[in-house]
């Protein structure tokens, strides 16, 4: 039951990124976005296990049942453009547009969405999964929580960190700059053992996070503070006259930096960013030293097994053939993406 | 002579767009405007010459505020503008800019660089502003390359891009930052030719430009500045083929 919840768990994280393929769906970032926003919850959900109402908070939930009720309609839009029909979310626009004037498709859209995530809702309650406490994962499950966290998060940290460091107000300005610098010149396994050993000491008494959230945390602004300069390079590589032009036809500061400036910020420094991906990915077994059951943990206890003693070697030749496959297929994929990219030019 | 009051009565019926008063503007040391005061009426079209760092393109950059002055005002039909949001929101709703690098965006489409203020700003709808953005493009000639990217075009097809981008905006005063100068001598014409026809149309020009045979051709009055000082203002037929001023005259032999 519980290895079912987690491969359902793992295989709707890369469905719901299936749609992104197709060229029927339209606002596609849109959809990215919400992989980053809603499956998170789902995800949680079916690792984590639980009760609705009882070992599955209210909010969390909720946030569970809109994003499942997001991939149905998006996946039933997907079908319903290959078939030529409108969209599910146009369901309501005519009972909507006696209501209201203006953003029909938008509140359309909400009111789809919710109808779907309460039938959603109380089909979940239904249900119950036998809960897993976080202490308990562990092995490659865990790696990829990890790495997949810090590699989604370091982008958006990284970007709002290298915003700030370039920003004219000082305060933002000091404070970005001290973050980067600290967090980059001190090792990842203090970041992490003050993680773990020093913020509970900086915390009220009753606020406990577990071991994993810390580790999450810590690897996340490490993450970021890297990418921030990653990005920085970016941005500096961006021509004056890019601002001027942006300027000139009346967008504000947020308008340039979305539209105009980080795009192709982001596309001139996809191998940096790509690298620092990679070492990412192989960073995280680091984890296993602060006793985070991971791959590489899981590997040495092997030879602690009374079957198994003295088996060193394999279980970690092993691991090296798996990262391999793992960071090669990435770099691969960098350099795919770096191609498709140049076509535009 | 710094202003010619004498065009300016010709021109009475017609709105002032934009009134420089008394403009200066310092880098360090280094005075770059010294006192510039100038009328553009609407519809007006002003050709801005001179040797290169005379001022002439950190004049027009002063308008739309791209570049700061330390003293002086610039007021645009009738309102002051200063640094705060107002002047900023007249600024975008009343001047279009072409610069002399194009400064298309290269990671959007020919189209997209001229929907992304009609969509994001104005909050047109798609088709409404591909609607749009197509007509302007098929008016300067390149309708068929609205799919490409800029880097796949030519310099002159560039800016032409650039200028139906600023056009979309629908700006009642055109800036041009030496549209032509970074042209391969053959792509001139076809730019040239698209500032010629929307001069018919009515639309309020200021030109930084070498091209002395647009500024006869369409041209109401010639600028012509030197070190940061205006030198002449006049009509194209008296400043250029009968200029009053040494400086001028030494200029205008030197580029012709």
């Amino acid at each position: 039951m519980n290895n079912g919840a987690l491969n359902i768990g793992v295989l709707l994280g890369l469905v719901w990124l299936l749609p992104l393929m197709s060229k029927l769906i339209p606002l596609r970032n849109f959809v990215l976005l919400s992989w980053i926003g809603l499956y998170p919850f789902v995800g949680g959900y079916l690792f984590l296990g639980g009760r609705f109402g009882e070992e599955l908070g209210l909010v969390h939930g909720a946030m569970t049942c809109l994003a499942l009720a997001f991939l149905v309609i998006l996946y039933a839009n997907w079908i319903l453009s290959a078939l030529g029909k409108k969209g599910l979310n146009e369901l309501f626009v005519p009972l909507v547009s006696r209501l209201v004037e203006r953003r029909i498709h938008l509140f359309s859209f909400v009111a789809v969405w919710l109808l779907v995530a309460l039938v959603i809702a109380l089909g979940l309650s239904q249900v119950s999964l036998e809960p897993v406490p976080i202490e308990r994962w562990g092995g490659l499950f865990l790696t990829f929580i990890i790495a997949g966290f810090a590699i989604t998060m370091a982008i958006p940290v990284g970007v709002i960190l290298a915003l700030g460091r370039r920003s004219k107000l000082p305060v933002i300005h000091w404070l970005s700059m001290t973050v980067i610098e600290l967090v980059r010149s001190v090792p990842l396994i203090t970041v992490l053992f003050m993680a773990v050993t020093l913020l509970p000491i900086f915390l009220p008494a009753d606020m406990e996070f577990n071991k994993l959230t810390q580790v999450l945390v810590a690897v996340c602004l490490f993450a970021g503070a890297y990418m921030a300069e990653n990005i920085r390079g970016g941005l500096q590589a961006i021509p004056k006259g890019q601002y001027e032009a942006a300027a000139t036809l009346g967008l504000g500061y947020l308008h340039t930096m979305v539209l105009i400036i980080l795009p192709q910020a982001l596309r001139m420094m996809i191998p940096n960013i790509m690298t620092s991906f990679i070492s990412l990915l192989k960073d995280t077994t680091l984890v296993s030293i602060i006793g985070l059951f991971d791959i590489m943990l899981m590997a040495r206890n092997i030879a602690n097994d009374k079957d198994w003693v003295g088996m060193h070697t394999e279980p970690l030749v092993m691991i090296s053939v798996l990262f391999f496959i793992l960071c090669y297929s990435m770099s691969q994929y960098s350099l795919n993406l770096e191609k498709r990219l140049k076509v535009d030019r | 002579m710094t202003t010619s009051s004498g065009n300016l009565a010709q021109k009475a019926v017609t709105e002032t767009a934009i009134k420089i008063d008394n403009l200066n503007k310092w880098y360090g040391d280094h005075h770059v405007l010294k006192d510039v005061s100038l009328d553009i009426s609407e519809g007006e079209i002003m050709v801005v010459c001179g040797p290169s760092g005379s001022g002439k393109s950190t004049l027009i950059r002063s308008l739309n505020h791209l570049e700061e002055y330390q003293e002086g005002v610039v007021s645009v039909f009738g309102q002051p503008l200063s640094r705060d949001r107002q002047s900023h929101k007249i600024i975008h709703q009343t001047m279009g800019m072409v610069f002399q690098n194009f400064n298309l965006f290269p990671h959007l489409t020919v189209l997209q660089n001229c929907t992304l203020g009609l969509t994001w700003l104005r909050k047109m709808s798609e088709r409404d502003a591909d609607k749009m953005a197509m007509r302007l493009l098929d008016r300067v000639g390149i309708a068929h390359l609205a799919t490409r990217y800029p880097g796949q075009l030519s310099g002159g097809q560039q800016q032409r891009v650039a200028i139906s981008r600023s056009l979309a905006m629908e700006p009642k005063i055109m800036l041009f930052d030496e549209p032509t100068s970074a042209l391969d001598p053959e792509m001139v014409k076809e730019v040239l030719d698209v500032m010629i026809d929307l001069a018919k149309t009515g639309m309020t020009m200021v030109c930084v430009t070498h091209e002395m045979q647009f500024a006869r051709q369409v041209a109401d009055r010639v600028v012509f500045m030197a070190d940061g000082e205006i030198i002449e203002v006049g009509p194209p037929e008296q400043v250029l083929v009968n200029p009053q001023w040494d400086r001028t005259r030494e200029f205008l032999q030197h580029i012709l």
